[in-house]
C-alpha cells in the first residue's frame, strides 16, 4: 500500500494552489479528505476557493511520480476533457504540485458505486435502464476512439436521481496510438499472466482481474479494442442480472454471454450493438443474440400486446354473449 | 398521428364494425341495419375524437381506458334508452351498452398508446 505521508498531505494542502500568481484568495484548493485510492493516484475532496465549490482532486501517488505515470495522468485528464458527455465526469483544471506530481480537478460526484446503488433496487428493469446509460457513456467514448479498459462496478457512480457517471479513465487508451507498456493494477490484485514470450506488442497488464477481457489479461495490447470494454460490460451485466433474478430470461442471458464471450470475434462488435439489444429486450422485442423458437416469439407477442389483446377478447366475449342470449 | 385524429379514425372504424355486428346479434333489426351502422359509426367518430382530445397530454393508459369507457357509456346510454322504449324491450340496454363500453375502452387504450401526445405550449 502506498499511503501518502502526513508531510506529503501538508505539502499538498500548501501548494495545491498551483497558480497563486493570478488569484488573491491564496492557494486555490483546500484539500479536505481522502475519497478514494486507486492504482495510480489518490482522490481527495477539496474546496475550490476561486470558484467557491467543492471538487475532487486526483493526485498521483508519490511513489509513482515517474515520467510515464505523470504522462498517463495528463493523458487521463486530456481524455476526460475531450469526452464531454453527461455520463462522463468532467475535468475542471489540471496542474502540478511543487514536487512535480500532476493532479487534476474534476466534478465531485455525489452518489453510490453501481454495486452499492443496485443493492436496494431489485427490479431487473430498473437495473437494465441504469446499464443502458452506462453503455451510452462508453459508446460515446468509443465514438471518440477512446476505450476505457477498466470498467467495473467500482468505477461507475450512480447519482440519487439515477444519473450515471463512468469514472477512472486512468488506463484508458486512445485507439490508433502506440502505447508503451505500463503497469497499473488494483491494490491487492494478483499480477496477471504475461503474454507469450516473443509475441508482438505484448505489453503489461492494465485493468482489473475479473472484468478484463482475456486478450487484455494476457497483455496482448495489439488485440485490445472496443470489444474489451464490451467484455467488461458483459461481466457487469452478468452481476446485475444474477443479483436481480434467479431465473433470468433466456434472451438476456444470451445477450450477456455474447458480450462476455472469450473470443473477441464472438462478442458484439461495439457497445452500440449491445445497447441496442438491451433496449430491444426492455421493449420486449427480439434480440440479435438469441434465436427464438416460434412459441417463444408467439408468447412474447402476446405478452407485449396483452392489454389490447385482452380488450379485443373482452369485446368478442361480450358479442358472443349477446349473440347467445339473443338467440335463446 | 395526433390523438384526436387517431381517436377519430379508430373510433369510426370500430363503430362501423360494432354496428355491423347487429346483423348477427339482432336479426329483427336487419331492415334498419344501414341506420344502425351509420349511427354506430357516428358514435364511434364522436367518442374517438372526444377521447383523443381529453387524453391529449396524458401518458397513462389506464386514464385513456377510463376516458374511453366513460365517453362510450355517455353516448350509448341515450341510444339504448331510445331503443328500449321504442321496442319496449329492456334487453337493448345491455345489448348496446355492454359492447359499446368495451369498444370505448379499446379506442381509449389505443388512442393513448398509439396516438402522438401533444406537447404543452412553451413560453
Amino acid at each position: 500500500m502506498n499511503w501518502m505521508s502526513d508531510d506529503a498531505m501538508d505539502h499538498l494542502r500548501r501548494v495545491s494552489g498551483h497558480d497563486e500568481s493570478d488569484d488573491s484568495y491564496g492557494p486555490r484548493y483546500d484539500v479536505q479528505d481522502e475519497i478514494a485510492r486507486g492504482g495510480m493516484g489518490t482522490v481527495f475532496r477539496a474546496y475550490d476557493r476561486k470558484l467557491d465549490r467543492v471538487v475532487a482532486l486526483k493526485v498521483l501517488h508519490e511513489a509513482q511520480a515517474g515520467a510515464s505515470a505523470q504522462a498517463r495522468m495528463m493523458q487521463e485528464a486530456r481524455i476526460l476533457a475531450q469526452l464531454e458527455h453527461p455520463g462522463i465526469v468532467p475535468v475542471h483544471d489540471v496542474g502540478a504540485l511543487d514536487d512535480g506530481r500532476v493532479f487534476y480537478a474534476m466534478k465531485l460526484v455525489q452518489g453510490n458505486r453501481l454495486d452499492h446503488y443496485v443493492r436496494d433496487r431489485p427490479s431487473l428493469r430498473e437495473r437494465l435502464r441504469i446499464f443502458e446509460r452506462i453503455c451510452e457513456a462508453v459508446a460515446f467514448a468509443h465514438a471518440n476512439d477512446v476505450i476505457h479498459r477498466d470498467l467495473k462496478p467500482g468505477n461507475i457512480m450512480v447519482g440519487p436521481f439515477g444519473e450515471v457517471l463512468v469514472m477512472d479513465w486512468g488506463v484508458a487508451k486512445i485507439l490508433g496510438t502506440d502505447e508503451a507498456a505500463t503497469m497499473v493494477l488494483e491494490p491487492g490484485s494478483p499480477p496477471a499472466a504475461a503474454g507469450e514470450p516473443g509475441s508482438t506488442h505484448v505489453g503489461t497488464v492494465l485493468g482489473t482481474p475479473g472484468y478484463m477481457a482475456p486478450e487484455q489479461a494476457e497483455g496482448r495490447v495489439d488485440l485490445v479494442d472496443r470489444r474489451a470494454d464490451v467484455f467488461a460490460l458483459g461481466k457487469i451485466l452478468g452481476e446485475l442480472i444474477d443479483e436481480a433474478s434467479t431465473s433470468p430470461p433466456r434472451r438476456l442471458v444470451a445477450l450477456q454471454r455474447k458480450a462476455s464471450a472469450t473470443r473477441p470475434e464472438d462478442r458484439y462488435s461495439g457497445v452500440e450493438q449491445m445497447v441496442n439489444d438491451i433496449s430491444r429486450f426492455l421493449e420486449n422485442e427480439s434480440v440479435s443474440a438469441y434465436r427464438e423458437q416460434w412459441h417463444e416469439r408467439a408468447g412474447r407477442f402476446v405478452w407485449r400486446y396483452r392489454a389490447p389483446i385482452a380488450l379485443i377478447l373482452a369485446y368478442l366475449a361480450v358479442r358472443a354473449l349477446v349473440l347467445f342470449f339473443a338467440g335463446s | 398521428m395526433n390523438r384526436p385524429l387517431f381517436g377519430l379514425i379508430l373510433g369510426g372504424l370500430v363503430g362501423l364494425f360494432d354496428g355491423s355486428t347487429a346483423y348477427a346479434t339482432a336479426p329483427e333489426l336487419r331492415p334498419e341495419l344501414f341506420g344502425i351502422v351509420l349511427g354506430s359509426s357516428f358514435k364511434g367518430l364522436v367518442g374517438g375524437l372526444v377521447t383523443g382530445f381529453v387524453a391529449r397530454r396524458t401518458g397513462s393508459l389506464g386514464f385513456g381506458v377510463v376516458v374511453g369507457l366513460v365517453i362510450a357509456l355517455m353516448l350509448a346510454l341515450p341510444i339504448a334508452y331510445q331503443n328500449a322504449n321504442h321496442y319496449d324491450n329492456t334487453s337493448y340496454y345491455w345489448k348496446i351498452i355492454l359492447p359499446g363500453a368495451v369498444t370505448g375502452m379499446i379506442v381509449g387504450y389505443a388512442t393513448v398508446r398509439y396516438g402522438r401526445r401533444s406537447e404543452p405550449a412553451s413560453g
